[in-house]
């Protein structure tokens, strides 16, 4: 009979009882792997191989050894910077999380036109690109800018702030940049919480606050694990913010990498704090996925 | 056979011998190459490559037939490009200091000086691998609004005291220069750099300094007034001070410092990049190129082709170029990958 | 409820939204200020700008690159989004339906390209795509951009998948329809929402993109971040505000038609 689609079974209804089966048998589980094997041949091929090569140019260039190895782990900027880099997306992952915990939590609970106005003005920036952004964080820093023009006419201060470049501008700029990304994965979990569970637990004798930390916060953990974990991975790699409103005293990880391999053209040792790089992230990462037992995606979608 | 018009057999057939044996001698794919249809050209772009086109390029273009295209001097594709042996550019322009590191790690084509003319050049420009095409000067500048007259700094010591803050370059190269000359020392014997005694001349200004990224940026900075004194290149100054910006500067005591034109090795397209850069270190286009570009040329026959009022703006001609010293680039390509992390520890 | 109590939650019910707008406020300010920059008459940044001029945009239209830019930023956004449909989707249908026994790993593993910092996957990339001889065209590009871009639509599509019971498909299949006819027939107009969603991300993904433009790109085939990236640090006129700008405007577009379809879907009725 042939394969019969399921359009064509519905209107006519006829299914012959002891088995209409397709023309031919296929297993589940086989056809899937063979699904799989497309992405993934393509990510080993541009995403496994080039940093199996990165890997292989920090023992070997210039020359066969841990020579790269024992200039990043020595005396210089190196570890200073990795340690920055750290400390910072830790720091800006931490304000984001203050931040968008609240404003999730008012957003899981609006409606209509206020939860539509308030989705735009969270996706807006998200669309808009960095590297604008960062610049627009410049001019609002700068000597004679938006800020400083607030600050004197109010009479705060007698002398324009400096704050470009510096620790303060970058971390502003990085959460303004990151805050959609904590917000999304909140506002997913958060809706998805019933709210007749907090109901019953007033029902049953708990205060509000009593309600918030034993019902809501751990049914919302899902989502805040999948923001802390997009916000601070991304934030180890940053680089267009830190470059404009850093300055060379707050140097990241992506912008001495890039440097060494452009400016310097050492690209054996770029490559060396690249790796070191990655095994940071990707500890993060097993960290992360041990605490959501695994299905990595399905956290990050809700 | 006789036909009106064919040579004899014999004479035909050894010619055709005869050009086989050349073609052997000659190399076949020789024979065989046609010239390029067009070249690509690296450089930093920007206001550079605008002049590039019209006082290198449109020239060459004229001469030769052969299409320039611009390609931005990405340093990391230099290495690349040669490791790889698939070359993106025929010819690329970087600064001169880079050249001296890229030589050292043997990515660059030995430069051909009978077809380049190398005669009336500044001593030190033509490097056995790159060549030096123009005089730039790092010189000290100041914000006109915010800084008395009078009250300029003339010299580096100067500058190092002035009120309020100042921008420096973030990288190495220069700034530990000035550091030095800060410090007292004379211009012509700054090198080998004295390492230790730049970073403490640069710990007293550390909390007051702006380390800027760009050249865009050190013009922004003074412009707007968000630093009183900077140290800058002078090609970033020169139009907005004569659009009227509130910007001011002179070259005493100012750093030399250049681009470089080199060959990355292995390429293909040799003989026409050689003439290419003859052309444009030629006196002619040296000259044009600094109309367009406050940088001064490294042809001192370009200079006799120049008016009073370009001149006067150029960091090589006569009158300037002794107020201040040349970089070192054989310093900095043996000892930057020393001196460079030590200046990046401290700068954090 | 306690009169303690009773204030804490009144407090709440005031400061929370209060924080909320302010936070918003806080994500929007930046695009505001780079509107009226845009049309500034002075030729270096400031704001708020002392008088008005569009001299920038046509600054804009007249430097070649820029045009050029946008149209490279689409040649390369449109096949990065398709590529990255396809892919994302056979990921997510194996890995979702599949009921492998590796599919956590395999998803942590097709997640992960989303994760690392650009930097590293770009110098790994460079030489790769130098070899392969792919960095005169888009290609090159095309492939670095959906490497990153990939896992969004992996996600987005499982969260659609995940929304409803895969009892449907095997309905089908026991009714006779081949997996290619339970796909374009069951499985495809369910996830189709997941599958647009994921796509105009991964669009803008790449249409946003510096780091691998930085390395993959060669002067024909410039995207607008690296072009602005480069602008900024040649030049820091308004020209970048008013780029900016018209970039914003693009975005707002995008983001419209989101919602639209979005709205479309609801008013369908689909299951969600």
């Amino acid at each position: 009979m042939g394969a019969v689609g399921l359009g064509r079974a519905v209107q006519t209804r006829s299914f012959a009882p002891g088995g209409t089966t397709a023309s031919r048998p296929w297993s589940t589980t086989g056809f899937y792997a063979w699904l799989l094997a497309v992405p993934t041949g393509f990510l080993v091929l541009f995403f496994v191989w080039p940093l199996l090569r990165v890997i292989w140019r920090s023992f070997t260039d210039p020359g066969l050894g841990i020579e790269n190895y024992a200039t990043v782990f020595g005396d210089g900027p190196y570890l200073i910077v990795l340690w920055n880099t750290i400390e910072t997306a830790a720091t800006v992952t931490f304000i984001c999380l203050l931040i968008a915990y609240p404003v999730a939590y008012v957003m899981a609970r609006a409606r209509g036109t206020a939860l539509q106005v308030m989705a735009a003005l969270v996706l807006i920036p998200l669309w808009t690109s960095v590297v604008i952004r960062s610049y627009a964080w410049m001019v609002v820093f700068q000597r004679r800018g938006v800020l400083n023009d607030l600050l004197l006419a109010s009479g705060l201060v007698d002398t324009p702030v400096r704050f470009l470049p510096g620790s303060f501008g970058v971390h502003v700029g990085m959460v303004h940049i990151m805050l959609p990304f904590m917000i999304l994965p909140l506002l997913s979990s958060m809706r998805s919480i019933d709210m007749t569970l907090l109901r019953a637990a007033s029902v049953l004798g708990a205060s509000p606050a009593n309600a918030f930390m034993k019902v809501f916060l751990p049914l919302s953990l899902p989502g805040v694990n999948a923001g802390v974990a997009l916000v601070f991975m991304t934030s180890l790699g940053f680089y267009v913010t830190p470059a404009l409103l850093g300055g060379p005293r707050h140097m990241t990880a992506a912008v001495l990498i890039e440097q060494q391999a452009n400016t310097y053209l050492n690209w054996g040792l770029a490559a060396a704090l690249a790796t070191t790089l990655l095994v940071i992230t990707l500890a993060i990462y097993l960290v992360y996925l041990r605490l959501t037992g695994g299905a990595a995606d399905a956290a990050l979608a809700r | 056979m006789h036909r009106i018009g064919s040579i004899s057999p014999v004479t035909r057939r050894t010619a055709l011998k005869g050009a086989a044996a050349a073609s052997a001698l000659l190399g076949f794919p020789a024979v065989l190459r046609a010239a390029p249809s067009q070249m690509v050209v690296a450089t930093g772009g920007g206001k550079l490559e605008e002049a590039y086109q019209k006082s290198v390029y449109a020239p060459w273009t004229a001469k030769t037939g052969i299409k320039i295209v611009g390609a931005p001097n990405t340093a990391a594709k230099l290495k690349a490009m040669v490791e790889q042996k698939a070359y993106e550019w025929d010819v690329c322009q970087v600064a001169a200091e880079f050249a001296a590191q890229a030589a050292k790690q043997g990515l660059l084509e030995p430069l051909d000086y009978s077809v380049i003319d190398k005669s009336k050049l500044l001593p030190n420009t033509a490097h056995e691998h790159f060549i030096m095409s123009d005089v730039v000067a790092y010189h000290i500048a100041w914000n006109t609004k915010n800084v008395k007259p009078g009250a300029e700094p003339k010299t580096w010591a100067e500058f190092w005291k002035a009120s309020g803050r100042r921008g420096l370059w973030k990288r190495p190269f220069q700034t530990m220069e000035v550091a030095l000359m800060a410090d007292g020392v004379d211009k012509d014997t700054l090198y080998p750099l004295d390492v230790d005694r730049a970073l403490k001349s640069l710990d007293k200004i550390k909390a007051s300094t702006l380390f800027w990224n760009s050249g865009a940026q050190s013009a922004q900075i003074l412009i707007d007034g968000e630093v009183e004194v900077s140290a800058t290149w002078n090609g970033r100054v020169h139009d907005p001070k004569r659009a009227g910006a509130p910007v001011d500067y002179h070259f005493n005591q100012a750093l030399f410092v250049s681009d470089a034109w080199a060959i990355p090795k292995g390429a293909p397209n040799k003989k026409e990049a050689m003439q290419l850069i003859a052309l444009a270190m030629s006196a002619q286009g040296q000259a044009d190129f600094s109309k367009l570009i406050p940088y001064g040329p490294t042809n001192t026959a370009a200079l006799a082709l120049l008016d009073a009022v370009t001149l006067a703006a150029l960091p090589s001609s006569e009158a300037n170029f002794k107020k201040g010293a040349f970089l070192d680039v054989n310093y900095w390509a043996d000892n930057g990958a020393k001196v460079g992390p030590m200046f990046e520890k401290w700068v954090l | 409820m306690t009169p303690q109590g009773e204030f804490l939650s009144r407090l709440m019910r005031v400061a929370l939204p209060g924080f909320a707008v302010l936070a918003l406020a806080y994500l929007i300010l930046p695009s505001l200020i780079i509107v009226p920059m845009s049309f500034s008459n002075q030729l270096y940044l400031t704001f708020p700008p002392p008088g008005w001029s569009l001299q920038w945009y046509g600054a804009m239209q007249q430097d070649l690159s820029w045009p050029q830019a946008a149209v490279n930023s689409f040649l390369v956004g449109v096949p990065t989004a398709l590529l990255s449909v396809a892919l994302g989707t056979l990921a997510a249908l194996a890995v979702v339906r599949g009921r492998l026994r590796f599919a956590a790993a395999a998803s942590a593993f097709l997640v992960a390209p989303m994760l690392l910092p650009h930097v590293i996957i770009a110098i790994g990339l460079y030489p790769v795509m130098l070899d392969l001889g792919l960095l005169r065209g888009y290609l090159g590009i095309v492939i670095g951009h959906t490497v990153v871009a990939m896992p969004l639509v992996f996600i987005t599509v499982s969260a659609a998948l995940r929304n409803y019971s895969e009892s449907l498909e095997l309905a089908a299949m026991t009714c006779g329809a081949g997996p290619w006819s339970a796909f374009r027939h069951i499985t495809f107009p369910m996830i189709r929402m997941g599958v647009v969603v994921g796509g105009l991300l991964a669009f803008a993904t790449s249409f946003d993109e510096l780091m691998l433009s930085l390395f993959l790109t060669g002067p024909g085939t410039r995207t607008l971040p690296r072009l602005i990236w480069e602008q900024m640090n040649a030049y820091l006129t308004p020209t970048i505000a008013a780029v900016a700008t018209l970039i914003l405007a693009f975005s707002l577009l995008l983001l419209a038609l989101v919602a639209l379809l979005q709205r479309g879907r609801a008013a369908e009725g689909q299951a969600s």
